[in-house]
């Protein structure tokens, strides 16, 4: 009778895992025909003109496997990304991809969560909103908003609120991490969380100051699908049948609000691995626009170099990554929705 | 959703100006956008002050950038050029690129599905998980890694455009069309022996018509946003051919010592020509009673 | 002094093409142990008129002039923050739907309890659930079902559920909705059952809103008959069903089934008009089979006639028309 005996759950979770393995294989695949569509070899395409000695690029086309049949370089490098090798760089020859994206990832992962939570959060409230006032002013233009947020280009809308809050305003940062002069041992490479592991306030307050207008910038756009899909789940759910029997027993209104939004969020929460997703690559721009140091600028620095192998890492991280968020988002659904069975 | 079936789509001109429909106002204002942004790109050359990448300015001025003024409306670059005229043919490249993937796209991501809906075997089932799979993934990252394989260029931004929103197209009309083949009135058709060509051209294809509209008007929202993204990091033209991704590009070195008209106006174009796409689609969706995902 | 008095009752909707006058002018009193049954078709205004008691109109409905008086408190003036106080202690409601009455996303005890806590009948988290077991178990559901959520029961026990939580807050008053109607017909003899147990035992006024009018004579001791928004009828259920007075009650009997008896079924021809623009005089007059010049003139007041209400011109006292 339990509603979360650990079996039932287990098994949903392993069957949801399973069916990512497929979506992270075909994109994998697809990234592997892609490069493979260059003329000549990756090598050749990224050294370009460079002059480099034969027996040198002999050994490097060699390393890469890139001598060996296409099916065995498809399993090859298959195998490797299973273990954390993701090839080494061919603009720095030898240099192992895994190790850049370990130093990477954190940046990302630190800028995507502190958007994401913020593309909530102004979701659920205008969205809230805009069902209360439904019909209103406030509503159509709620809506008008919602609708530009999403428009807004992101480098164009990251450099405007730098303008407003860096130059002008001289608040926040505009660009990378931490401040030269504030000092922090990393130990997830999550600064603010490394900060708080350490008791680090100056290092906290530096590191939120940096993160504030790109997460903000990230927040805003995201927000637009989160207030429509809340403003219409909400008003369907603030007419419903129980939320007038909650006001029956005379439960107060704030409280009758909450249990309203928590059946409003519960649709929202599905919709959340493919916004994680669209967020990601708002993500790629948003590190150009504020020097952030992710995969996502790693990805665009790595494209003007033609370092194809790390081009093809970063974007298989990428995927791993929207799948991972994806099986997570699954499993948050239900664990908050009763009627889902598994 | 069934209500869409059999409903006439005239979208004639005067049929959208006459009569109060919900949406009208936004899809109108979009089309006014959208066909304002098409026009000044076409005039360009007869309209701006300058040629685009030429310098307008006398020699004692370049390498600074200079502000608006009642000669130079949006300002110049550190180089000279116009910032004005620069805007009036930068929307040149992203209209082309995105008119071009969003033909592929149609061309190939429509009767796709329409195909793989209608016949639903085997086919349906691998093409379905792949395009979920690309449809799952960040768009604007697919899109940079095939751009920088293919090399910049307006062409190849839009393939790769293409491999990107092909999947949006496919995913509704095949969820539609698996609606419609459920319904009895292709049972009947089907029962009075019409070959399946017919079918899906008479039957299936009117009734999916309004949902490639609104797909259109949104994916292009999103498809004008990504090509600007690639324009941004030199996957689409290079400099200093007039483009609003990549004046926005240049523009960003500058922008924090003060010239911020480099930035502002090429960046408020591209905003304003994917809200242009935005509120179509929106529109297009009210009117239809077409609910939208995002 | 009456348990409940409606005095002069004007409710209203206002829509894009108009104003609904879902309540005309309605006088009612509830005395203390009474079973009232408010008959009438749907948009007859019966539901309205109940839900305007705690003021949970749907929106746009709105109170226009009147006052009900609770014991003496007239809740029409009472601030929201009051009215919260007599909501579920004092006046309990169940809804048509049990479906959709219930949050599907909160286990049945959390929501029972929760209105214990809120009210102060209970003072903490174990005697709410304590006291919400023994409302359950009282409704014929075992205390073990707490824990469920309301897609793990059937219709008639989450209607079951409906009831426990509101008498466990032991009001005087308990508003049924149409309790029944969702339900099969085996269900619903129960749940009346029900209902008819639980307002002994609690000492119980009924306000008991249906479209069906062998329903109501079942149990009632009272019917009220509504029709356009207004009152018509108002008799000790008996009466009521032995001698209906209005043409309209009669079309309402008549267009019953009867087990015992092999009569005719015949509805009334015609339909209700059209709130918003209400025909003059007597608004049943366009489907009366009796009208006469008067009914289209003239709108008839509720007479008193011998502990029996009606509003129909043929009961004038002058005595015309009979």
């Amino acid at each position: 009778m339990p509603r979360i005996s650990l079996g039932p759950l287990a098994r949903y979770i392993i069957i949801r895992a399973l069916m990512i393995i497929p979506t992270i294989l075909i994109l994998y695949t697809l990234v592997f025909i892609i490069l493979r569509i260059i003329p000549g070899n990756p090598v050749e395409a990224a050294l370009g003109t460079r002059y480099i000695p034969p027996e040198i690029k002999q050994r490097m086309i060699e390393q890469l496997g890139l001598n060996k049949p296409l099916y065995v370089q498809y399993f090859q490098y298959l195998l490797g990304v299973l273990h954390g090798n993701f090839g080494t760089s061919l603009v720095i020859v030898g240099r192992p991809i895994s190790a850049d994206l370990k130093n990477r990832f954190p940046a990302t992962l630190e800028l995507a969560v502190w958007g994401f939570t913020l593309s909530v959060i102004i979701g659920l409230t205008t969205g809230t909103f805009a069902a209360l006032k439904r019909g209103s002013k406030t509503d159509s233009a709620l809506r008008i908003l919602s609708i530009i947020a999403y428009t807004l280009f992101i480098p164009w809308f990251g450099m405007m609120l730098q303008l407003i809050f860096g130059v002008y305003l001289h608040w926040l940062p505009t660009s990378g991490r931490l401040s030269a002069r504030v000092s922090l041992h990393p130990i997830t490479g999550i600064y603010t969380l490394d900060a708080l592991l350490t008791g680090n306030w100056p290092a906290f307050i530096d590191a939120v100051k940096h993160l504030i207008l790109p997460s903000l910038t990230l927040g805003i756009v995201l927000s637009g699908a989160y207030t429509r899909l809340v403003r219409t789940n909400m008003s369907e759910v603030l007419a419903s049948d129980f939320i007038r029997a909650y006001k029956a027993r005379g439960i107060r209104d704030r409280k009758v609000l909450l249990h309203a939004l928590r059946n409003a969020f519960i649709p929202v929460v599905t919709m959340m691995g493919l916004q994680f997703a669209i967020l990601l690559g708002g993500a790629v721009l948003t590190e150009t626009t504020f020097s952030w140091p992710g995969i996502g600028s790693y990805l665009v620095e790595k494209v003007s170099l033609r370092d194809y192998t790390a081009i093809q890492g970063t974007i298989i991280l990428f995927a791993f990554f929207v799948g991972l968020i994806s099986l997570i988002v699954d499993i948050i659904y239900a664990l908050i929705d009763p009627r889902i069975r598994y | 959703m069934a209500r869409i079936v059999g409903r006439p789509i005239g979208f004639s001109l005067a049929g959208m100006l006459r009569g109060r429909y919900p949406g009208k106002k936004m899809m109108l204002t979009g089309i006014f956008i959208i066909l304002f942004i098409i026009m000044i790109s076409i005039l360009a050359p007869y309209i701006s002050p300058y040629p685009p990448a030429q310098r307008s300015v006398p020699i004692s001025q370049l390498g600074t950038p200079q502000p608006p003024s009642w000669k130079h409306p949006m300002g110049t670059n550190n180089l000279g050029y116009d910032m004005f005229s620069r805007i009036l043919y930068g929307g040149r490249v992203i209209l082309y690129v995105v008119a071009l993937a969003a033909a592929i796209s149609l061309g190939i991501g429509v009767p796709l599905g329409l195909v793989s809906g209608f016949y639903a075997g085997k086919l349906d089932r691998i093409l379905s998980v792949t395009m979920d799979s690309i449809y799952a993934f960040p768009g604007i990252i697919l899109a940079i890694a095939i751009a920088s394989v293919l090399g910049p260029s307006p062409k190849n931004a839009a393939i790769s455009l293409s491999v990107v929103y092909i999947p949006t197209y496919y995913r509704m009309v095949r969820g539609k069309t698996l609606e419609i083949k459920e319904m009895l009135f292709i049972e009947a058709a089907k029962s009075l022996g019409l070959p399946d060509r017919i079918t899906l051209l008479r039957h299936v294809l009117p009734n999916v018509a309004p949902i490639i509209l609104v797909v259109f008007g949104l994916g292009s929202t999103d498809a004008i946003l990504t090509e600007a993204g690639l324009s941004f990091f030199g996957l689409t033209v290079t400099y200093p051919k007039p483009d609003w991704g990549l004046d926005l590009y240049m523009g960003k070195d500058y922008f924090l010592s003060g010239a911020w008209w480099l930035v502002f106006f090429p960046g408020l174009m591209i905003t304003l020509l994917a809200l242009g796409f935005a509120l179509l689609g929106e529109g297009l969706a009210e009117k239809l009673e077409i609910r939208t995902e995002r | 002094m009456a348990l409940l008095e409606i005095r002069g009752l004007n409710v209203e909707y206002p829509t894009l093409s108009g104003i609904v006058r879902a309540v005309v002018d309605a006088n009612l009193e509830v005395e203390g142990g009474e079973w009232v049954s408010i008959v009438g078709e749907s948009g007859s205004g019966k539901s309205t008129l109940a839900y305007s008691i705690t003021r949970l109109l749907p929106p746009p409905g709105r109170i226009r002039s009147g006052s009900i008086l609770y014991r003496g408190v007239d809740l029409v003036k009472l601030p929201e923050r009051e009215l919260r106080k007599y909501r579920g202690p004092e006046i309990g409601m169940i809804f048509q739907d049990p479906m959709t009455s219930l949050d599907p996303v909160r286990t049945i005890g959390d929501q029972i309890a929760e209105a214990l806590l809120e009210h102060g009948i209970a003072k903490d988290k174990a005697e709410a659930y304590s006291l919400a077991g023994d409302a359950l178990e009282e409704v014929g559901i075992p205390r073990n079902r707490l824990k469920s959520y309301p897609h793990q029961l059937s219709g008639g026990q989450r209607q079951r559920v409906l009831i426990a939580g509101a008498v466990a807050l032991n009001p005087r008053i308990l508003i049924a909705d149409e309790p029944t109607t969702a339900l099969d017909v085996v269900v619903q003899a129960k749940i009346m059952d029900l209902l008819e147990e639980l307002k002994e035992k609690h000492d119980m006024t009924i306000i008991f809103i249906t479209h069906d009018i062998a329903l109501a004579a079942e149990r009632s001791t009272r019917i009220v008959v509504m029709y356009a928004g207004h009152i018509m009828e108002d008799a000790p259920a008996e009466q009521l069903v032995e001698n209906p007075l209005h043409p309209y009650t009669q079309g309402l009997l008549n267009a019953t089934p009867d087990l015992w008896s092999d009569k005719r079924i015949e509805s009334i021809p015609g339909y209700p008009p059209d709130l918003r623009r209400p025909p003059p005089g007597c608004p049943f007059h366009p489907r009366c089979p009796r009208a006469w010049g008067l009914c289209r003139s003239e709108k008839p007041a509720l007479l008193d006639l011998n502990g029996r209400r009606v509003a129909c011109h043929l009961y004038r006292r002058e005595g015309a028309g009979r």
